[in-house]
């Protein structure tokens, strides 16, 4: 009778260990035998787990809260810490925007576990493994093993960034095992071999038994009837958002300036383009000496005067022709590329100011940022 | 067991200040409290209810004796003993309900004295909110209408205008300008020019942190209660708040009819500038390529302080008026769901004209955010927020984060739907 209770107790713990792998979401109000499971997972390093409650603004088993309901029909969860005091905390729905007292009106919380599948740590797990054959892996979750007998490939679906290894012909080519964390897999148009991960985590099976028998198995053959170019296998990889870029490259050339291959300054502008060119001639001068970034040179209204008087003639109103296509060229900048890049490009990104006359007097002016741009061929 | 029998009218001479600070400027029902203050059963119900830290505090306040001798059982037994001291602070344990502790903090913390503060620190940098109004009430009743005020601050949202081609400045500051006398004489012209019969009352003027609130009453919509088991036909009243800059050059008004609140807010501009002045909604447009970095970097959990947990969109796929509402578990990661929809409906993050509203969550608080294509230019986007989620310090906090992570100007959902 013992023996029999431990074997059950056995078996739903194989099942919620698999039921939390192939869903790593968050459980609401998780029975223990879930929750010793996903605190195992845990200790195993596979999943991060994070603990925390909420109550419903209008929960019907809330009867000292009838009340109060300002919408009967709201069903926003609201987050509540465990150490909530209601005699400095506040608690208001975000969608009815009522105020709620939780203790006082014995709100029912529940308990929510929240799991991050740490894909990492399943992978490094499964190629230490691995460690005692010869394998190849040519791409994330893809895995060549060489045994006695021959080659298996070994796939591991949820963890691919390359769908092309889930192509049929290349499926077809050699025995192949899948290895998964769901525990039913989606209608395939081959007859491969194909496990449980959580089996191997239980012990159930051992990598070396699944992959002779995925050998024995042989090259998957097509089931007649059906039609599919891919399998459909959805990876777990998650979406890559365009970083902002550190360094700027600049280019002149019969267009105008380029900022990080983006066309910022167009050729109707010809001052304002002399007055980038005096800025760079400093910026090549500052680099060649060598000079640390933060020391590298200002230039203030009047030193650009000079340095523009050979090319535009006498520079009579340094407001005007100066500073204006200077700040006019800072804004353009800032603004193309925020519109173009979707970056948060602060006005001092590309042409910094310094300072203020009168504040430190020999450090104010314009420079290239030397932090922001770097030399490009 | 001898009961005490408390009568109407000696509790009536025991309510401090007076009848209207209650009823008028706290918008309390006080015939019903005081009727039930005089249940003995309410008394003790009520001082069952308050924590030792209150007990000890209310006893403090009210017996002007130290409390340090006695225990929690014993101070609420003398405390019972004495209903009639305590009258006012049971008032007080009312108005209580529902204020914030930000609110409260913010008022208490430059009045009441650093050791009554310490006494009263709950946890963190939090403290006993009932505790401080005690506190508050015993040093200036007055400073209860400040709570009041500023708890309406930090719960609603504001619309954010600012005045169309700022004159000037005069030599003396708006705030020197702004007193009691002259905005009341501002809202009596109001009056005038509106000719409703509705008088437009001022309720509370202060200066905090550079700005200067007012703080008026009017009457609003038509409505009907029952008192008595009669009908009272009569009007709600409207709070409007104004929250100007020091140099009167912005204002965030709160109002139900926005267009009274700035007719007053103009005209008080006005008489600063001795000019015709106007303020005008401030127009805040973001490019449509930082929309898109944002949303990305929010669903895939780079940014760790934003969280996007649902997303209400269009499709080309689908009819134009058909929207589909993509919500997960706050905890959980929406991109794994997006990858998955991916094949059926596209990228939905790559059209920003197609995202109607997005709810992610900051500081443990749900927010919302709307998006407004501009029809003159698709380029540009006008985001709003559900600011009234979020307490003031939550919403420059907010703010400054889509500032200066992303570049985003969001204004308050308040000036999206004016």
């Amino acid at each position: 009778m013992a023996l029999r209770s431990c074997l059950k107790q056995n078996a739903a713990h194989e099942d919620a260990l698999q039921a939390l792998l192939e869903s790593s979401n968050s459980w609401i109000n998780p029975n223990q035998v879930y929750l010793e499971a996903a605190y195992h997972l845990g200790q195993l390093g596979f999943i991060q787990l994070k603990e925390h409650y909420f109550i419903k603004c209008a929960n019907p088993l809330d009867a000292l809260d009838f009340d109060n309901l300002i919408n009967p029909d709201c069903e926003n969860k609201i987050l509540i810490s465990d150490d909530f005091d209601e005699s400095c905390d506040d608690l208001i729905c975000e969608e009815c925007g009522r105020y709620i007292l939780p203790i006082t009106q014995q709100k029912q919380r529940f308990h929510v576990v929240s799991l991050y599948l740490q894909k990492q740590a399943i992978l490094q797990w499964f190629e230490a493994e691995l460690r005692e054959l010869v394998f190849k892996n040519p791409s994330a979750g893809i895995y060549h093993v060489l045994l006695d007998n021959g080659f298996v490939t070994v796939i591991l679906p949820d963890f691919i960034d390359n769908p092309s290894y889930l192509a049929v012909d290349r499926i077809k080519a050699q025995p192949t095992l899948i290895t998964t964390l769901r525990k039913t897999l989606p209608h395939l148009p081959l007859d491969v071999h194909a496990i449980k991960l959580s089996d191997f985590i239980n012990g159930n099976l051992s990598l070396q038994q699944v992959l002779h028998m995925a050998i024995e198995h042989g090259v998957p053959k097509e089931i007649p009837n059906v039609s599919r170019q891919i399998l459909p296998f959805i990876s777990l990889h998650q979406l890559k958002i365009a970083e902002k870029p550190i360094t700027y490259s600049i280019t002149i050339d019969s267009e105008g300036i380029f900022v990080g291959g983006i066309h910022v300054i167009g050729k109707q502008a010809p001052s304002r383009i002399q007055i980038f060119r005096i800025l760079l001639e400093q910026y090549w001068r500052d680099f060649e000496e060598g000079k640390p970034k933060d020391m590298h040179t200002p230039l203030n209204l009047h030193q650009i005067a000079e340095r523009l008087e050979p090319h535009m003639g006498l520079i009579d109103d340094l407001e005007q022709q100066i500073r204006r296509p200077l700040n006019k060229m800072q804004k353009a900048i800032e603004e193309t590329l925020a519109k173009e890049l979707g970056s948060n490009i602060k006005r001092d990104d590309i042409i910094q100011t310094l300072g203020w006359p009168g504040f430190k007097k020999q450090e104010y002016g314009y420079r290239l940022n030397p932090f922001n741009l770097v030399f490009t061929k | 067991m001898l009961q005490m029998v408390l009568n109407n009218e000696v509790l009536m001479a025991k309510i401090h200040p007076n009848r209207e600070f209650w009823e008028s400027h706290l918008e309390m029902p006080l015939d019903r409290l005081i009727q039930d203050y005089q249940e003995a059963k309410i008394r003790k119900n009520w001082l069952d209810s308050l924590s030792g830290r209150q007990l000890g505090l209310l006893f403090d306040l009210s017996m002007k004796k130290p409390p340090h001798e006695l225990s929690v059982q014993q101070m609420r037994k003398t405390l019972t003993d004495f209903p009639e001291e305590l009258l006012n602070y049971f008032l007080v344990h009312h108005f209580n309900h529902a204020k914030l502790e930000a609110a409260i903090t913010e008022i208490a913390k430059p009045v009441l004295s650093a050791e009554t503060m310490a006494k009263l620190l709950v946890k963190d940098d939090k403290y006993d909110k009932k505790g401080m109004l005690f506190a508050l009430f015993k040093t200036d009743p007055e400073l209860l209408k400040h709570v009041y005020h500023f708890d309406k601050v930090q719960k609603k949202g504001f619309g954010s205008f600012a005045l169309k081609n700022p004159p000037r400045q005069p030599a003396a500051s708006f705030k020197e300008f702004v007193t009691e006398d002259v905005v009341r004489a501002a809202l009596k012209s109001h009056d005038e020019e509106q000719n409703d019969s509705f008088e437009t009352h001022l309720q509370g003027l202060f200066y905090h942190e550079d700005r200067l609130y007012l703080f008026i009453r009017r009457a609003s919509d038509e409505d009907l209660l029952l008192s008595s088991n009669r009908i009272v036909h009569g009007h709600k009243p409207d709070w409007i708040i104004l929250d100007f800059a020091a140099n009167a050059n912005q204002v965030n008004l709160c109002a139900k009819c926005s267009n009274q609140g700035l007719k007053i807010a103009d005209r008080l501009v006005s008489s600063y500038f001795d000019k015709e002045c106007s303020f005008i909604n401030m127009q805040d447009y973001n490019f449509t390529a930082q929309v898109k970095t944002f949303l990305r970097s929010c669903a895939s959990e780079s940014d760790k302080e934003l969280k996007l947990f649902e997303l209400k969109f269009r499709s080309p796929h689908l009819k134009n008026n058909t929207h589909l509402i993509l919500t997960t578990h706050p905890t959980d990661p929406i991109a794994e769901e997006l990858e998955a929809l991916h094949q059926a409906v596209g990228d939905i993050l790559d059209d920003i004209t197609m995202i109607d509203s997005v709810r992610l969550v900051f500081q443990g608080k749900k927010v919302t955010l709307f998006f407004r294509v501009d029809a003159a230019d698709p380029g540009h986007v006008m985001i709003c927020y559900s600011e009234y989620v979020l307490d003031k310090k939550g919403r420059s906090a907010f703010k400054t984060w889509m500032k200066d992570c992303y570049g985003l100007t969001i204004l308050p959902k308040a000036k999206c739907c004016a």
